[in-house]
């Protein structure tokens, strides 16, 4: 098995070796969910920071229970996974005002209503801003500040400054590691197909970062290597919302629709920016997570967010926009409408995708995404 | 009136001329301020249905909040609009208020186009996402008041909270032309503090055994259209006067009041409005005050300029659902549980509007109270304009025999 | 040059030979519960027509439809969407939109002036509208299809069934039937609710004259008398019945993808 092949079969589970070897040694792990928790805080308090998802997640039955029939799926599932105790290897878990689902499902925490390993349990819900100008970078700052406090105070550790930018270097590294793979998939003969990517960049979030850079330096050898695929029908750039699993993009590029690009939650948008490593770290951290060049669609940048997306369909020369949103999810409702919109106008075939959290409705899927492809190259 | 267009709207303007209820009163004067502003070509503003519009009576700029003007004169005729929105792609399982407002935009010939967006990031996704769609749409400058999440018992947060509404000062003057004057947002904020006591004032005469009327008190219309303004003032002293002689001369909602009912929603300006007078009629139930309703104000200190700005920050965080949407669920079951205990109702009844994810997020929480607490209460789904969804006779079933089960728990004093 | 195309669907299967630009032989049939054997028999049946007896003697093949990927004979398989759009504008391009009502899904497909597919718009999560939808209410209404159809057109007030869900506008039929409205205008309700449907498909598509009906559903009277109404065009008629427009476009395709690799040689 080669080191990506290794790394990708991450994404199949919940928990890891790595993750239980870090456990094993005493490590701590703490779950967060999207992309606006600050990882390196995590990171330089010598924990595990750890990207939650549902992965294993067959039914939502429980977390039904505190979800109505318009809750996002994938936030019933996640809560499903909780109130099952899946994540009873956590030692704390960190949200934030992402969404209305997000909110409703954190509730369900504070209230009692998931079993955790101890008590009282490290819970924090970040009040992250959503609008992008000087004066929210400096709130999102007391944010990330108040969020280090809280964990120096519930687990009786000390976040030095020194510390923050060693993690910020550390995870500066991470990314610039997957940037460097996305470049590769510029290529006319891109070296990796999206699935791959997807599962690679998931690995990311569910072991500790310096393996991971240690481990992803012989993943971009071995790719490398490689002779890349040419045997494609069109080059896609799949943009949306948090996906988990591969074999989704697995399923479009089955049909020859490679995707070279994405604009995922769990993707670009994760990775990204770097951090400033020479301005003070609280501030730093701040900048770059607030400030993205492309926000979740919960922020009020439309206007970047969709440049972005534009902009990005060039430079990877892409033949066509695939936007997945996830049934019930209002600010993706309204992204993938402005996006089809603006594609039409900038004659980019674009496809929306509805999806739910469990993959089902295989074969209508294929249908569409085949139809879809073959409005690109008959 | 000059222009031909917003035949809807004017259709309906001519049906509330010789309406008699407060509420339609109050429509009907902002429809007519509205339509004179466009005659006269000046600007108008819109702000989110849940966004007070004190700072635009300051600055003498039209507000225009589109939720309600889509709700002039019927339902029916936001259609086309929801309509549209779904054809441009926006799911049908957002909330009618985001489709209405990107639909009316898309259709043209709906909604007066804004000089400028005015939109906090409460209650919920669907306005906010709603709004970017229509700021895109229309060019206009859109401008965004971020509400922190946890607020209360937190200066910083109030703090950032109170310079977005400095912000949106200087935003409205940039864009409307109009310069900000201290005393007359001073005036207009003294107005308001009297329109909020007269309100306060009939609240608490609604706390009252037997209810004197089933014409809830509830968020008065002014308040996303003329707040600050002495006719708005007037307007409510008129209720509350009204109100006053009901009591006085004894007069009751039902001859026998047999349910008290806390509404769990809004009380719609037309679908649902018939549902109370039904149960009050047919059931002797009536509806004492919604959940987003129950909560007090704080007269605003007028005594700087600083104050003011301060004041009118912490007032808008207790609106009507912009407190519930704003937090977490704590606030939601907070203000349930007092809307029931301050109005002593029996049960309360939750209409889960179907794209109202925030509030349907919260009824499994609050069904876990009312059981502890030994509350009796009601859930339906229904949507606040489609019929479709589910229809008014069974809706009244359902209601009926929550209220005979209620009545029977009363009887055996449980 | 002799190709076909092999259209299994979900209720239905189809089958066309085309020799040289010409369609020589169709087939429907009813399908099996495998679509392999589907596919078989229909592709059999056409070729019996003009006395072929072997799939060598068929150049090139596309499968379509539903159960496109089970059809084991085929060179090549191409979605519904694709094989519909080229069919319906080669038999008359003027076509811009295609609506097609197939037995457990409804299409709208959009063509641009050259005949290639815009946009496309699927409703494949449930029944209501679809043809299942009208042999359930054929048959709670104790009528063959063909009556349905007909009866329809003798409506003399519009009756609205309000349900979304099929399941429930069954019941909704019954409450009708009992209340003692007449037959003619329940049917007219039953394909008004259809229309209603279809319209808001077309719409997001933003359909353009002109519009043609494919699928089995095409043959109802009724159903195309109110969506004229509502449409407020005429519904083009094709000159081949509208259930084998699909793999007619499929064989085309055959052929387009046969001229194609010969020209790569």
């Amino acid at each position: 098995m080669t080191v990506l092949q290794e790394l990708a079969k991450l994404s199949d589970t919940l928990i890891n070796p790595y993750m239980e070897r870090w456990k094993k040694k005493g490590g701590k792990i703490i779950g967060y969910h999207g992309i606006y928790v600050p990882e390196e805080v995590i990171h330089a308090a010598g924990m595990l920071p750890y990207r939650l998802r549902a992965t294993g997640s067959t039914s939502s039955e429980l977390g039904d229970v505190y979800a109505s029939s318009t809750t996002c799926t994938y936030c019933r599932h996640c809560l499903d996974q909780a109130m099952r105790g899946e994540y009873k290897f956590l030692d704390g878990f960190v949200s934030f005002h992402g969404c209305d689902h997000l909110s409703r499902s954190f509730d369900a925490w504070r209230y009692g209503k998931v079993p955790t390993p101890y008590s009282p349990f490290y819970l924090r819900f970040l009040d992250i801003p959503f609008k992008i100008n000087a004066r929210s970078v400096k709130w999102m700052q007391v944010q990330v500040e108040r969020f280090k406090r809280s964990l120096e105070e519930h687990f009786g550790l000390t976040i030095t400054d020194d510390a923050l930018r060693q993690s910020i270097k550390t995870y500066n590294e991470q990314r610039k590691l997957l940037r460097s793979l996305y470049e590769m998939r510029k290529k006319e003969k891109p070296p990796v197909t999206g699935a791959e990517v997807l599962a690679l960049v998931i690995a990311s979030t569910s072991m500790p970062v310096e393996e991971f850079n240690e481990q992803f330096k012989k993943v971009l050898a071995e790719v490398n290597g490689r002779d890349g695929f040419k045997d494609y029908r069109a080059r896609l750039l799949l943009v949306g919302g948090t996906l988990e699993d591969p074999e989704y993009i697995r399923t479009i590029e089955e049909l020859g629709g490679l995707v070279v690009i994405d604009a995922l939650c769990v993707g670009i948008r994760h990775f990204w920016d770097l951090v400033d490593e020479d301005s003070e770290p609280t501030a730093a951290l701040a900048k770059r997570y607030l400030d993205r060049s492309i926000s979740c669609p919960r922020m009020v940048d439309y206007e970047r967010r969709l440049k972005f997306v534009s902009d990005l369909a060039r430079e990877f020369n892409t033949d066509g926009i695939i936007v997945q949103r996830m049934k019930m999810c209002d600010n993706w409702g309204c992204d993938s409408a402005m996006i089809k919109r603006q594609a039409r106008k900038e004659g980019m075939p674009c496809l929306i995708l509805e999806r739910e959290y469990l993959m089902s409705g295989v074969g209508q899927m294929r249908t569409r995404v085949q139809a879809f492809l073959e409005t690109i190259r008959r | 009136m000059t222009t031909e267009k917003y035949k809807e709207q004017r259709i309906g303007y001519e049906m509330l001329k010789d309406s008699e209820n407060p509420m339609m009163k109050g429509l009907r004067n902002w429809l007519e301020r509205v339509f004179r502003t466009l005659d006269e070509g000046k600007p108008i503003v819109y702000n989110e249905f849940t966004f007070w519009c004190d700072t635009m009576t300051a600055l003498d700029v039209q507000p225009l909040a589109p939720e309600m003007w889509g709700q002039v004169p019927m339902p029916a005729a936001q259609e086309p609009c929801l309509d549209a929105a779904q054809d441009f792609g926006i799911p049908p399982e957002m909330c009618w208020a985001g489709r209405y407002v990107i639909g009316a935009t898309l259709l043209g010939d709906r909604i007066p186009p804004p000089t400028c967006i005015v939109v906090p990031t409460y209650p919920c996704d669907n306005c906010k996402a709603a709004y970017q769609v229509v700021a895109k749409l229309t060019g206009a400058p859109m401008y965004v008041l971020d509400c922190p999440y946890w607020i209360e018992d937190d200066e910083e947060a109030m703090d950032y909270w109170v310079d977005q509404y400095k912000g949106l000062l200087s935003f409205l003057e940039e864009h409307t032309g109009k310069k900000l004057d201290y005393d007359r947002l001073k005036e207009t904020v003294e107005e308001s503090n009297r329109f909020i006591e007269y309100w306060l004032e009939g609240k608490e005469l609604m706390r009252r055994k037997p209810l004197p009327t089933n014409d809830m008190f509830g968020s008065p219309v002014e308040i996303l259209t003329s707040i600050g303004l002495p006719e708005a003032t007037q307007a409510i002293k008129n209720r509350l006067d009204d109100l006053k002689a009901r009591v006085a001369r004894g007069e009751t909602a039902v001859p026998e009041e047999k349910v008290r009912v806390t509404w769990n929603y809004l009380p719609v300006l037309w679908s649902l409005v018939e549902i109370f007078d039904w149960m009050a009629r047919e059931l002797g139930a009536v509806t004492t005050m919604t959940i987003f309703d129950g909560t007090s104000f704080e007269p605003i200190d007028t005594s700087t300029p600083e104050s003011i700005i301060r004041g009118m920050a912490r007032r808008a965080l207790h609106g009507y659902m912009a407190r519930q949407g704003r937090g977490s669920s704590d606030i939601i079951i907070e203000d349930t549980l007092r809307a029931v205990e301050e109005y002593q109702a029996d049960c309360i009844i939750v209409n889960g509007a179907l794209g109202c994810k925030w509030l349907r997020g919260s009824y499994g929480y609050l069904r876990d109270i009312c059981r502890e607490r030994g509350i009796p209460v009601m859930m339906f789904d229904a949507d606040i304009c489609d019929a479709r969804v589910v229809s008014d006779d069974e809706v009244k079933a359902r209601i009926g025999k929550f209220i005979e089960t209620v009545i029977e728990r009363k009887k055996r004093g449980v | 040059m002799i190709v076909a195309g092999c259209d299994v669907g979900s209720t239905t299967g189809k089958a066309v030979i085309m020799k040289d630009h010409t369609i020589a032989a169709s087939t429907i049939m009813w399908c099996k519960p495998r679509p392999e054997e589907t596919a078989h028999i229909a592709i059999t049946e056409a070729m019996q027509k003009i006395g072929l007896s072997s799939l060598d003697e068929l150049d090139y093949i596309v499968g379509t439809g539903y159960g496109r990927l089970k059809i084991p004979f085929a060179n090549d398989n191409i979605s519904e969407i694709t094989c519909h759009g080229v069919g319906a504008y080669w038999l008359c391009n003027s076509v811009r939109t295609i609506i097609d009502i197939g037995g457990q899904d409804l299409k709208v497909i959009g063509l641009d002036d050259s005949g290639k597919v815009i946009d496309f718009v699927m409703n494949d999560k449930c029944a209501a509208g679809t043809g299942r939808f009208l042999e359930n209410m054929a048959r709670v209404l104790g009528l063959t299809l063909e009556e349905l159809s007909t009866i329809s057109l003798e409506a003399t007030k519009p009756t609205v069934i309000t349900s979304q869900c099929s399941v429930f506008a069954e019941s909704e039929v019954i409450t009708l039937l009992n209340q003692g409205e007449e037959i003619a205008n329940i049917a007219n309700g039953i394909h008004a609710s259809i229309a209603s449907r279809l319209l808001t498909l077309v719409r997001r598509v933003g359909a353009q004259n002109d519009i043609t009906l494919a699928g089995g559903c095409a043959k109802n009277v009724g159903l195309i008398d109110v969506l004229e109404k509502r449409l407020e065009a005429k519904i083009v008629k094709l000159p081949e019945d509208p259930q084998i427009i699909g793999a007619i476009g499929a064989a085309l395709l055959a052929a387009e993808r046969l001229e194609r690799s010969a020209s790569s040689k």
